[in-house]
């Protein structure tokens, strides 16, 4: 039975256009054109209980409004999403207890207070008890070195710890789902590197369902087994994101550097060139043919050193991306 | 169910605590503020006394009533805004987009707009004008006995309704437009008319503070409850239009967070 | 030359209020009503009486009315906005051009006052429509001299309200100052609640030793006729110390203020 069932989603919205200018603003007093913007289009899925699943997709693809409605933040113009059992834009205070939400541009914790407040705040609105919070607020703070942090006022903070401590108030009430929209947004590699960590060990530990959508492919490959590829509102793509990636990165880079220069126009029936310099070249090359071009070159031509790389991560998405 | 209120409580305790702690952080900021305070209530006193000078009569009021009736108004204006101040930095939170985390715990949706900023710059004045009410009843000997008291009580509760009922609208107006500091200062302005019983006022102005932006149902009412002035018709319009003004406004609460769009990233 | 770049920041300022014409709307829309609550309370308390103590009921509404028209010029000012300025650093921008700040606040000043004026002067005709006051109207040189005093007062609150803004110089939290003494204190004691000479007469003397009966009171006073000839030249001799005495602050202020904070490197 799964945690989460969504069937033909779909969420439009109304969007008002406004020329510019004195004139139009005037027109716009009594006659406002408007246009439906379809941002989530028929969407069907299901995730498991402890899964960790992630949305990828351009920008403006639905990601958020999808997530947005499935926290119960917005509703559904037509379709279902059923979560634990509840329909989530009811909001009935007893679905809000079991879930979290992290958004990456704002926040859950109060301005002016130190994080531990918002934490006590937290602690009373989800009804914890002492001991749990106890317990919990320990495992956390140890989890992500946030001994100093907590008592700061949380407006002097660096936007890594907030991001630490957002995640914190998050899962104090244990949820059995947790939502995080872009939560590694603006963060260094350092910090990006232990949200991530931090993100697979609630998911084996605390067995928490997680729906996360990201810009940032590294954090989505090491993190999620699952993505969902969507665009323009619509459902490309519903499996491994290794299957994803094998079938779609379909091209090697051979970087060599030689001991002299060789002119460019003889390596161009090797492949295509994407890099040159005094005495390096970069070649693009099918898959199943760089091992054959690699020794060809290697054979002919005076070589220092030579680095096969994969096709990037972002290239690749990319590529899925503009071939819809 | 008791659980949910209690909590609630325990919530609001805690931001209270906070509050108290970051005023004190900047004491003599504080202190200026309640000076101010002070004397704009000093001088609303000094006014209607000015006012009646050897007057023994004005509009049909005596002296000791007008007294009550100003110093009940500086009264319920505080207590109102003691409780209900984080409204006037509701927009903030709105523009930011952290509402639409607010709306995503198990907690009432009005909680963050209207009671997550009690202001402890008004305690002190609320308790010296409770006082100086208690003083001016006994001085005056107003007769106050348990019937006096229970109809005051259920004024009381009128006047907090529809000041609930005020704030939850414009809440929703600002949901809906992100226009909240004009409407509150509006209302604010408004209210200052109750300085006096809302009586002598004709027209559309007093149908304004009658029935659109009850005013009069906030300040005047309770105060003469005190006064025994109270019909038996006004005490009970009151009460019902209070609960009818709370529903209303509690519908277009609900209206606004149908229609709300939170922008997407 | 150097008239153009004040003539250019007040086009700006006038700009501002297109962009913000619903703030306008219904900050006019507040004033409005204010005066409205004000005129109906006075209209009730001197109506059954025929007047309030030396004043008639003609009086009282003309007091109250022209103090409609007083408010808007004395007191509508952007120099709210300098604690701000200095506070978030703004004050930077302006400082590094070659213009001077009180020379652009007060071209803002004079923008704003127009602006309120024009809108003052619809929201008059509907008052004088809708009430009728009975108005009592100056003799000629009640006229000239009200005119004067208007014009001192306007320039003396500025220097005032320059005062209080800088204060932010060496006081963090300026928000209470201008509180207290830019908004409660010009409220209460400059005579806009209540005429001053309703209140008790040792109120009074001490007031008359403090900047602000001379903001509002006094002009109208003159206007109402209420002022003999006699004591024109010692009032005139009040407010000519008071622009001295406020203009002085401010400037001393200024000088030290700006020097603190371009020390700190805002």
């Amino acid at each position: 039975m799964p945690i989460i069932s969504v069937e033909n989603l779909t969420r439009e919205f109304k969007v008002f256009n406004k020329e510019p200018g004195l004139k139009a603003s005037i027109i716009s007093l009594y006659r406002r054109p408007q246009r439906t913007v379809t941002a989530v289009d028929d969407l069907s899925f299901n995730i498991d209980k402890g899964e960790l699943v992630a949305f990828i997709g351009p920008n403006g693809a639905g990601k958020t409004t999808t997530l947005k409605c499935l926290s119960g933040l917005l509703y559904p113009s037509s379709g279902s999403i059923n979560i634990l059992g509840y329909k989530p834009s009811d909001r009935k205070p007893d679905y809000l207890s079991q879930i979290g939400f992290v958004m990456g541009q704002k926040n859950q914790l109060w301005w002016d207070i130190p994080p531990q407040e918002t934490f006590l705040l937290h602690k009373a609105i989800y009804n914890i008890s002492d001991s749990d919070y106890k317990k919990r607020l320990n495992y956390f703070v140890k989890l992500l070195d946030l001994k100093d942090i907590i008592s700061v006022q949380t407006k002097k903070l660096s936007l890594g710890q907030r991001m630490k401590c957002e995640f914190v108030a998050a899962l104090l009430h244990q949820p059995k789902v947790l939502f995080l929209d872009e939560p590694t947004i603006g963060l260094d590699v350092v910090a990006n590197l232990k949200l991530r960590h931090f993100i697979k060990t609630i998911n084996q530990d605390l067995k928490t369902t997680i729906i996360l959508t990201s810009h940032n492919m590294v954090d989505v490959a090491e993190t999620c087994k699952r993505v969902l590829v969507i665009d323009k509102g619509k459902l490309f793509y519903d499996g491994s994101f290794s299957e994803l990636l094998k079938k779609n990165a379909q091209y090697k880079f051979l970087k060599f550097h030689f001991d002299s220069s060789y002119s460019l126009s003889q390596f161009k029936k090797f492949g295509e060139i994407v890099k040159s310099g005094p005495n390096s070249i970069t070649l693009k090359v099918p898959q199943n043919k760089h091992l054959k071009v690699a020794s060809s070159i290697l054979a002919s031509y005076s070589v220092s050193d030579l680095n096969i790389e994969d096709t990037h991560l972002e290239d690749v998405i990319a590529q899925i991306y503009t071939d819809r | 169910m008791a659980n949910r209120y209690q909590n609630l409580l325990s919530v609001w305790i805690i931001i209270a605590k906070n509050k108290i702690q970051n005023q004190l952080l900047t004491p003599s900021s504080s202190f200026l503020f309640i000076v101010g305070k002070l004397f704009n209530y000093s001088f609303s006193i000094l006014t209607i006394l000015a006012i009646f000078g050897q007057n023994r009569n004005i509009q049909g009021y005596t002296l000791p009533q007008a007294l009550i009736f100003v110093v009940f108004f500086n009264f319920i204006e505080s207590l109102i805004q003691f409780f209900f101040r984080s409204l006037y930095t509701f927009r903030n939170i709105l523009i930011k987009g952290d509402f639409d985390l607010d709306l995503l715990k198990p907690l009432p949706s009005f909680f963050r707009p209207m009671l997550s900023g009690p202001d402890f710059l008004d305690l002190p004045l609320i308790i010296i004008q409770l006082i100086t009410l208690i003083y001016l009843l006994a001085f005056y000997q107003f007769p106050i006995n348990a019937s006096t008291l229970l109809i005051f009580a259920i004024t009381l509760f009128s006047s907090i309704t529809i000041a609930f009922s005020i704030h939850l609208s414009i809440a929703a107006f600002s949901v809906l437009t992100t226009e909240v500091d004009s409407l509150v200062a509006f209302y604010r302005n408004l209210g200052r008319a109750a300085a006096v019983p809302t009586d002598i006022y004709k027209g559309l102005l007093r149908f304004i503070l009658d029935y659109i932006v009850p005013i009069t149902i906030i300040s005047t009412v309770p105060a003469k409850a005190l006064t025994s002035l109270l019909t038996t018709q006004t005490l009970l319009f009151s009460l019902l239009y209070s609960l009818l003004f709370f529903f209303i406004s509690v519908s277009f609460w609900r209206y606004s967070l149908r229609h709300y769009s939170s922008a997407s990233s | 030359m150097s008239l153009l770049k004040y003539i250019q920041i007040a086009k700006n300022t006038l700009q501002e209020y297109f962009t913000y014409r619903v703030n306008f709307f219904f900050w006019r829309l507040q004033v409005f009503f204010s005066f409205i609550i004000y005129y109906s309370l006075w209209f009730a308390v001197s109506s059954s009486q025929g007047g309030i103590a030396s004043y008639t009921a003609s009086s009282i509404y003309t007091y109250f009315v022209l103090g409609y028209l007083v408010r808007t010029l004395v007191f509508s000012t952007r120099t709210a906005d300098i604690g701000g300025d200095i506070q978030n650093g703004n004050l930077s921008t302006l400082i590094l051009k070659p213009l001077s700040p009180v020379k652009y606040y007060f071209a803002r000043d004079t923008i704003d006052k127009l602006f309120n004026l024009i809108f003052m002067s619809f929201e008059f005709l509907l008052i004088i429509f809708l009430y009728k006051p009975q108005l009592i109207f100056p003799n000629p040189s009640s006229l000239l001299f009200f005119i004067l005093l208007i014009l001192f007062a306007t320039i003396s609150f500025f220097f005032y309200s320059l005062i209080i803004s800088f204060i932010t110089f060496w006081v963090d939290e300026a928000w209470s100052t201008r509180f207290l003494f830019g908004v409660v204190f010009v409220n209460l004691f400059s005579g806009q609640i209540i005429p001053l000479d309703l209140l008790p007469h040792w109120i009074q003397n001490i007031l008359n030793f403090t900047p602000y009966p001379y903001f509002f009171f006094y002009p109208i006073k003159v206007w109402l006729n209420q002022l003999p000839i006699s004591q024109y030249p010692s009032l005139l001799l009040s407010y000519l110390v008071l622009i001295l005495v406020t203009y002085s602050i401010s400037s001393f202020m200024w000088q030290k203020g700006k020097v603190k904070y371009q020390s700190y490197g805002q």
